[in-house]
């Protein structure tokens, strides 16, 4: 049997959907209403915590001096390199003090950055001198050492001090093509450390060209390496205080050099 | 010859000049005007002041530090030769938060560098080897990231990230754990590390 509802019944249908349509309505209204309750309530709890946190207290400025204090330490030490990255992701605050304290991004240790992270401390660091470690295993990617290099080797003028780690001839051999078309002034490099391993010791490999000018080198550390030198001046030899000769050898012609540096 | 200080709340405080000039603010004060009349301390509290004139006594006949110590590429060594922090000073300082942030602002304001560093050092030293969670927990800090700032600190994250899993991976082979919740266990690393030669 066909079904025909009558006047009657659709205006009961219509005021039964406009009864719940202005439920809805309200319950709408409530809802918005809780919502703006729940936000207000969101930034007082903000505000009471931060009464909480006398860290908050604290000016930018020694804010990003603890950062730095965080960031300062050996140059294998996986907690200072990982310190900075740490801070950033704590607070909108604590990241803008991060990004406006350029002395906390210049330490790099090249084997746990990528090179859009390379190029990231390089510019937050802005114009100060850059601390680089590395220390390159077997596994170390050629092109990434050739792209970090090529990087590093265009700033050569902000390089404060550079420690190598070499275990195993590859990755030496990787960072030598790069260092032999690397040359220029280092102003302001007092540091310098370049090691190779006990056992790739052994192996035959060519030197290390430095084709640099460090005129404020204070300490020098090698091992194992051979070493070219062709840019170390009399100046270089008068500040230099500190030198470690491991098992490195010299080429015979810098050796004037070298006796300047002893001296 | 003695000093006169008053602290924000109004209490007098005499202490020797010797010690008194380790503040590079009152160093100047008594170099420019002379010690005529009490200095206020406007931003330091009595309870505060009275650890800082402590610290000042005991450090009264260290050398002053020079300014270009603490800047520039002298800073990293004065870094390594103040590595070690002595007993008194880790004394001093094993204070309860509040008092500790208090005496790192009264430093900065008075300008006593080595007892801002000494500050400094230990705030530092209480988030090595945390997570971002725990950091939080310990400063009583929200996080006010919003998810879309978030995803644009993806760079961020991916440095953290990385820096931690070679620090997990070196440690335990690998393992996949939500990165903001565990701590750096850097100095476990260390002990694994294969000696330096």
């Amino acid at each position: 049997m066909e079904f025909r509802a009558s006047a009657g019944e659709i205006e009961r249908i219509d005021r039964a959907l406009a009864r719940i349509r202005y439920k809805e309505l309200q319950l709408l209204r409530e809802l918005a209403y809780q919502r703006e309750e729940l936000n207000a309530l969101h930034i007082v709890r903000k505000l009471a915590t931060s009464t909480l946190a006398p860290i908050h207290r604290l000016p930018n400025e020694v804010l990003g001096e603890i950062f730095l204090c965080g960031t300062e330490g050996p140059w294998d030490d996986d907690e200072c390199d990982a310190f900075v990255g740490l801070v950033s992701l704590v607070s909108k605050r604590w990241y803008q003090v991060a990004i406006g304290t350029p002395a906390i991004w210049k330490r790099i240790n090249l084997a746990s950055v990528d090179l859009t992270i390379l190029r990231m401390r390089l510019e937050r660091s802005k114009d100060l001198s850059i601390d680089i470690y590395a220390e390159w295993g077997i596994n170390a990617s050629p092109q990434y050492i050739h792209e970090a290099m090529t990087l590093l080797c265009s700033c050569m003028h902000r390089w404060g001090s550079l420690a190598f780690r070499f275990v195993g001839i590859t990755p030496f051999r990787d960072f030598l093509d790069v260092a032999r078309r690397c040359q220029g002034a280092a102003p302001r490099l007092h540091t310098l450390s370049i090691m190779m391993d006990r056992y790739a010791q052994r192996l035959e490999h060519p030197a290390v060209p430095l084709n640099m000018t460090m005129p404020v080198i204070r300490h020098l550390q090698l091992d194992g390496v051979q070493i070219e030198w062709n840019g170390l001046t009399s100046p270089t030899s008068k500040n230099c205080t500190s030198l470690t000769n491991g098992t490195s050898s010299w080429i015979e012609q810098h050796t004037l050099a070298y006796q300047d540096l002893k001296n | 010859m003695i000093v006169s200080l008053v602290s924000s709340d109004g209490k007098l405080y005499q202490v020797d000049e010797a010690v008194a000039r380790r503040s590079g603010v009152i160093y100047t004060v008594l170099e420019d005007i002379g010690n005529q009349k009490p200095i206020p301390l406007l931003n330091v509290p009595s309870h505060v002041l009275k650890q800082v004139i402590e610290y000042c006594e005991y450090h009264r006949t260290d050398p002053l530090p020079q300014d270009a110590e603490w800047s520039g590429p002298a800073r990293a060594e004065l870094v390594r030769r103040k590595a070690v922090v002595s007993d008194w000073d880790k004394k001093f300082i094993d204070c309860d938060q509040t008092l500790l942030f208090e005496i790192i602002q009264a430093a900065s304001y008075l300008d006593i560098k080595p007892l801002l560093d000494l500050g400094c050092k230990t705030v530092a030293n209480m988030m090595t080897g945390k997570s971002v969670e725990d950091i939080r927990a310990l400063f009583h800090i929200e996080n006010d990231f919003t998810p879309e700032e978030e995803t644009a600190m993806q760079v961020e994250r991916s440095e953290f990230e990385s820096l931690y899993n070679i620090m997990i991976k070196s440690m335990a082979g690998g393992v996949n754990a939500p990165v903001t919740s565990l701590p750096i266990p850097g100095k476990a690393r260390r002990r694994l590390r294969a000696p330096h030669y």
